[in-house]
C-alpha cells in the first residue's frame, strides 16, 4: 500500500485530501506544519508527499528544499499546493525540485486523478 | 546724453594767463626803463668823459707847448739861436692854436675862466714879456733880462705853468671822477637788473606754485574722491565751488561719481536680486523632497540640493562641488548605495550611460541606500538649444510607497490564502458529496464541515469589510450611554458556556457610562476575549475588570495564557498579523480582530495599553472618557458649593463639545453646568441662576435655541443674563441681535476666544436684574 503524507496547517484541508485518497487506498499520514513534517519524513518512508506552500514557520518550500538536498529522500515524489498568486514562485519550486503541482483551491477529483496518474493506477 | 560744455566763466586761463602777461610785460617796460635810463645817464657819463678827455688832450697840447715855448724861449735865451726863436714862434702859434681849441671845447665856465686866462697870458706873454726879453737878449744885455725876469714875468709865467698843471690835474682827476661814476653807475645797474630779475624771479615762484597750489589741490581733492568713490564712500568736493575747469571737473566728477553710484547702487540692487533669485532657486531645490543632481557634459557635478547632500552624506566630504565623474560617482557608491558588488556596478553604468551624449529621454534606475532606502533615480539630458549642457538626475525616496506596495502585495496574497482556504475546504467537501457515494455519517460531517467553512469566510469577509469601513470612516457607529459592565458580562456568558476550560471573572468597581455603539463596544470585547481564550490553550483564569480613574472607564482583559514577544506587541494590530511561533500556529482565527479593535477603540476616543510577559499571560488596557453626562452631573453638585464664583450654564447637545467648553471655563474660574437639553436648562433656571448662559441654537427636541432665547427674553429673572451664542449656523447673526445675544461665536472657534469673551462680559457687567443664587443649604437637599 502507498504511503503518503500530507503537510497543510489546515485541518480541514488535510481531511479533506485525506478522505479523498484514502477511498483510492492509499496509506495517509498527516502533518500539520514544516517542522512536524521534516520529522516525519526522516524517519518514515513515504510514495509521495503533498505539500501546502504556505505554512507559518517552516514553510512548504523549506521542507521541499531539505528533501531534495537529502541524499536519502531526494527521489520522493513532491506534489506541491500553491494558491494562484504564487504561480510567480513556480519556477523557484521546479529549480529546488517539485515534481508536481496543484492550485489550491484543488477539486478533489483532479487531484485523485493527478495521484493515480502519479502511481500509474 | 551730451551736454553742451559751458566755458567757465573765470577760466584758468583768463584768470593766470593775463596776469602773467601783463607782469611780464611790466616788468619787461621796468627792466626797458631802467636799461634806457642807465643807458642814458652812462652815454652822458661817457660824453662827459668824451668831454673831458678832449680838453684834457686841448690841455695837454696847451700845457706841452707851452713848455715848449718856455722851453724854447730858454734856448734863444741862452744860445740866441735864431731857429731857436722861429721854434718859439712856431710854438707860440700852436699854442694859440691850441688855445683856440679850447673854445670849440663844449661850454665851461672854468674853461672859458682858463681860455681867458690863457689869452690874458698869450698876449702878455707876446706881447709885453716876449719882446722885451728878445731885445735884450739882442743886446746881450743878460743883466737886465734877468733883472727883467726876477722882476715879474718869470714869475708869471711859472705861475701860469703851475695853475696849468694844476688844472690839467683838476682835469684828469675830474676824468677820473667821471670814470670811477661810469663805473659806479655800471655796477648799481648790474645790482638794480640782479634785484629786478630776483624779484621777477620770485614772483614767478610765487605765481607758479600758486597756480600749481591752484591747480594741484582740486587735483589731490580729485585723487583722493576717486579712491573715495572706489571704496564706496560719499564724496564731497570744495572744487565743485569754483568757477573755472576745475570747479567743471570736480562737478563732472560728482556728477559722475552719482552716476557711478547709481549705477552701482542699480548694480548691487540687481546683484542683490540675483542673488536673492538664486537663494530662492537654492532653497525651491532644498525643499523639494526628491534629490537633484546637475552633472555637466563632462560629467562633473555642478550642482545638487540638500535632499542630495544628505543622500551621499556630502557632510563627509569638505566640497563635493566640481568634482570629476569618477570622483563624485565613486562617492556616490561609497557613500549612498547599499554595499553590494551588484549594485555598485549597475549604479556606476546607469550614471556612465546617463551622462553619455545623443541620448534622449528619461532613464531610471531604482536602487537600496545604505540606510535602507529604497531610490528611483530619473536621469533627463538638459539641452540648451541643439546642445546638450549636462544631465539632471533626481533621486527620489519611493521607501514609503515601495513598503506600502509590498504591504498591498503582501496583503493580497494573505488575503487570498485566508479566503482560498475556507473556499477550498467548501468547494473541496461539496465536489466530494457530488461525486461520491458516502455513507449518511461521512455526508454529514461533509455537510457540517461546508457550513463551518462557509461561515468562517462569511466571518472572515465581514471582518475584512467592517475593517475597511472602519478605516475609511463610513462606518457608522450608534452611539448612546451604555453600561460597559453589561457589555461584559454578556460577552462572558457567550464564552463561558462553550470553555469549560477557562474561568472567565469579572470584577465591578464602578457601574460608570461611556458613550459608544453597544454593538460595536461588545465586537471589541467579544475581540480581547476570544483572544485571550485562544491565546491561553491550556485553560486558566480569565479576568475581566472595570474600574473609574478620573475622567476615565478602565476595563483590563486578562488572561494566563502563552504571552505574546515584546517586538510583535507594535505589530499585534496590523491586519492579518499573527505572532509566528510553534505556540501560536495552531491558533486560527481571521487575524482581523486586533486590527478591528484598535479602530472601535479610536472611534470612541479610547486608549489602549498592552502589556505581556511570555508563558504568564498578557493584559489589555482599555481607556474610554466616562460618558459625559455625569461628569456634568457631578460639576452641578459641585457648584453648589461654591457660590461665590460666575456660574456658566452651557447648553449644547454636543457632548465633546460641551466637555471641553467645561473644562475651559472651569479652567478660567467659572463653574458650569451643562445641559445637553434647552428645556431640562429652563426647569433648572427655577431653582439656579446662572451669570452667563452659553447657547447651541440647533436642538433636536421641541424646544430649540430660539424657543429657549423667547422664553428667557419673557422672564423678568433672565432676561438680563448675557446669552453667548455657540452655533455652526452663521447665517442668522441679525435674528439673534433682536434678542440682545452678547456675542455670537460660529463653530468651530477656539474654546479660549469663548472664555475670553465670558470673562470680560461678566466682569464688566453689573449684575442688574440678576436674583442672588439659591442659598447652599437649599441646594444640598
Amino acid at each position: 500500500m502507498k504511503k503518503i503524507l500530507i503537510v497543510d496547517d489546515e485541518e480541514v484541508l488535510r481531511m479533506l485530501i485525506a478522505d479523498t485518497l484514502e477511498d483510492l487506498g492509499f496509506s495517509i499520514e498527516e502533518a500539520e506544519d514544516g517542522e512536524e513534517a521534516w520529522e516525519v519524513i526522516q524517519k518514515n518512508s513515504y510514495d509521495l508527499i503533498i505539500l501546502d506552500y504556505m505554512m507559518p514557520g517552516m514553510t512548504g518550500v523549506e521542507v521541499l528544499k531539505k528533501l531534495k538536498e537529502s541524499t536519502v529522500k531526494k527521489d520522493i515524489p513532491v506534489l506541491m499546493l500553491t494558491a494562484r498568486s504564487q504561480q510567480k514562485d513556480k519556477e523557484e519550486l521546479l529549480a529546488v525540485g517539485a515534481d508536481y503541482f496543484m492550485e489550491k483551491p484543488f477539486r478533489p477529483m483532479k487531484l485523485q486523478e493527478l495521484v493515480e496518474e502519479i502511481f500509474h493506477v | 546724453m551730451f551736454r553742451k560744455r559751458q566755458k567757465p566763466f573765470f577760466g584758468l586761463r583768463k584768470r593766470y594767463f593775463l596776469p602773467i602777461v601783463c607782469i611780464s610785460f611790466l616788468f619787461i617796460v621796468i627792466g626797458s626803463a631802467i636799461t634806457y635810463n642807465h643807458a642814458q645817464t652812462q652815454n652822458e657819463l661817457m660824453e662827459k668823459r668824451n668831454e673831458i678827455e678832449m680838453k684834457e688832450e686841448v690841455l695837454q697840447q696847451i700845457e706841452y707847448h707851452l713848455n715848449k715855448v718856455i722851453m724854447r724861449a730858454r734856448g734863444f735865451y741862452a744860445f740866441q739861436n735864431e731857429s731857436e726863436l722861429t721854434q718859439l714862434y712856431i710854438e707860440l702859434e700852436s699854442l694859440n692854436h691850441s688855445i683856440k681849441a679850447l673854445k670849440e671845447l663844449p661850454y665851461d665856465s672854468d674853461i672859458t675862466e682858463l681860455e681867458t686866462e690863457l689869452n690874458a697870458f698869450y698876449l702878455s706873454y707876446t706881447e709885453e714879456i716876449l719882446p722885451v726879453a728878445i731885445a735884450y737878449v739882442k743886446a746881450n744885455d743878460y743883466e737886465s733880462l734877468r733883472q727883467f725876469g726876477n722882476n715879474g714875468p718869470m714869475q708869471e709865467v711859472n705861475d701860469f705853468i703851475n695853475y696849468m698843471e694844476l688844472y690839467l690835474q683838476a682835469a684828469v682827476e675830474s676824468r677820473k671822477d667821471i670814470h670811477d661814476l661810469l663805473l659806479l653807475q655800471v655796477q648799481r645797474q648790474r645790482r638794480i637788473l640782479l634785484a629786478l630779475t630776483a624779484f621777477v624771479l620770485l614772483v614767478f615762484v610765487l605765481t607758479t606754485s600758486r597756480i600749481l597750489r591752484y591747480i594741484s589741490s582740486p587735483l589731490e581733492e580729485l585723487t583722493e574722491a576717486s579712491d573715495a568713490l572706489a571704496r564706496g564712500e560719499d564724496i564731497h568736493l570744495n572744487a565743485a565751488y569754483r568757477k573755472d575747469e576745475m570747479g567743471m571737473l570736480a562737478k563732472s566728477f560728482i556728477t559722475m561719481a552719482k552716476t557711478v553710484n547709481q549705477k552701482n547702487q542699480e548694480l548691487l540692487v540687481r546683484h542683490e536680486k540675483a542673488e536673492t533669485e538664486r537663494q530662492l532657486n537654492q532653497d525651491i531645490i532644498d525643499h523639494v523632497n526628491e534629490g537633484i543632481q546637475f552633472v555637466n557634459s563632462e560629467g562633473m557635478l555642478i550642482h545638487f540640493n540638500e535632499k542630495f547632500c544628505d543622500l551621499v552624506q556630502c557632510k563627509k566630504l569638505e566640497n563635493l562641488e566640481d568634482r570629476s565623474f569618477s570622483q563624485w560617482v565613486h562617492f556616490f557608491i561609497e557613500n549612498a548605495v547599499i554595499k553590494d558588488p551588484q549594485t555598485a556596478k549597475e549604479v556606476h553604468s546607469f550614471f556612465q550611460e546617463a551622462i553619455e551624449r545623443n541620448h534622449p529621454g528619461i532613464r531610471q534606475y531604482r536602487y537600496k541606500t545604505v540606510r535602507n532606502l529604497v531610490v528611483d533615480v530619473y536621469a533627463s539630458p538638459v539641452f540648451r538649444g541643439e546642445e546638450q549642457v549636462g544631465t539632471i538626475f533626481v533621486h527620489r525616496d519611493i521607501t514609503k510607497q515601495y513598503e506600502i506596495d509590498e504591504m498591498k502585495t503582501e496583503l493580497v496574497s494573505t488575503v487570498s490564502h485566508e479566503l482560498r482556504t475556507p473556499l477550498s475546504s467548501v468547494l473541496g467537501f461539496a465536489e466530494l458529496l457530488l461525486e461520491k457515494e458516502l455513507s449518511p455519517e461521512r455526508q454529514k460531517k461533509y455537510i457540517q464541515t461546508i457550513y463551518k467553512e462557509a461561515n468562517r469566510l462569511t466571518n472572515l469577509i465581514n471582518a475584512f469589510l467592517d475593517l475597511q469601513k472602519m478605516e475609511s470612516g463610513t462606518l457608522k457607529y450608534q452611539k448612546e450611554a451604555v453600561y460597559l459592565v453589561d457589555i461584559l458580562k454578556d460577552v462572558i456568558d457567550v464564552f463561558k458556556l462553550s470553555h469549560p476550560d477557562h474561568e472567565f471573572i469579572l470584577l465591578k468597581e464602578d457601574l460608570g457610562k461611556v458613550y459608544g455603539d453597544k454593538e460595536k463596544l461588545t465586537q471589541l470585547y467579544m475581540n480581547f476575549v476570544s483572544n485571550a481564550v485562544k491565546f491561553s490553550p491550556n485553560g486558566g483564569r480569565i479576568q475581566l475588570s472595570v474600574t473609574k480613574e478620573e475622567n476615565q472607564l478602565i476595563t483590563k482583559i486578562m488572561d494566563e495564557g502563552i504571552g505574546i514577544p515584546e517586538k510583535d506587541i507594535p505589530k499585534l494590530f496590523n491586519k492579518f498579523y499573527r505572532v509566528d511561533n510553534s505556540a501560536t500556529r495552531k491558533i486560527g482565527g481571521t487575524g482581523l480582530g486586533l486590527a478591528i479593535a484598535k479602530e472601535i477603540i479610536m472611534a470612541h476616543e479610547g486608549m489602549l495599553v498592552v502589556e505581556s510577559k511570555i508563558g504568564e499571560g498578557s493584559t489589555f488596557l482599555i481607556r474610554f472618557p466616562v460618558w459625559e453626562e455625569e461628569l456634568v452631573q457631578d460639576n452641578k453638585v459641585k457648584n453648589i458649593s461654591v457660590t461665590d464664583k460666575d456660574l456658566v450654564m452651557v447648553v449644547e447637545d454636543d457632548s465633546s463639545l460641551a466637555m471641553l467648553l467645561t473644562e475651559e471655563l472651569n479652567n478660567h474660574g467659572f463653574e458650569v453646568i451643562h445641559f445637553y437639553d434647552p428645556e431640562e436648562a429652563l426647569m433648572t433656571m427655577g431653582e439656579v441662576l446662572p451669570d452667563g448662559i452659553v447657547l447651541d441654537l440647533m436642538f433636536q427636541g421641541e424646544t430649540d435655541g430660539w424657543e429657549f432665547l423667547r422664553k428667557l427674553k419673557q422672564n423678568k429673572k433672565w432676561k438680563n443674563i448675557p446669552v453667548f451664542i455657540s452655533s455652526a449656523l452663521d447665517e442668522v447673526i441679525d435674528k439673534s441681535k433682536l434678542y440682545g445675544i452678547e456675542d455670537y461665536f460660529t463653530k468651530p472657534y477656539p474654546a479660549g476666544r469663548l472664555s475670553e469673551v465670558i470673562r470680560e462680559r461678566l466682569r464688566n457687567q453689573s449684575k442688574k436684574g440678576q436674583i442672588a443664587l439659591p442659598k447652599k443649604e437649599d441646594r444640598m437637599d
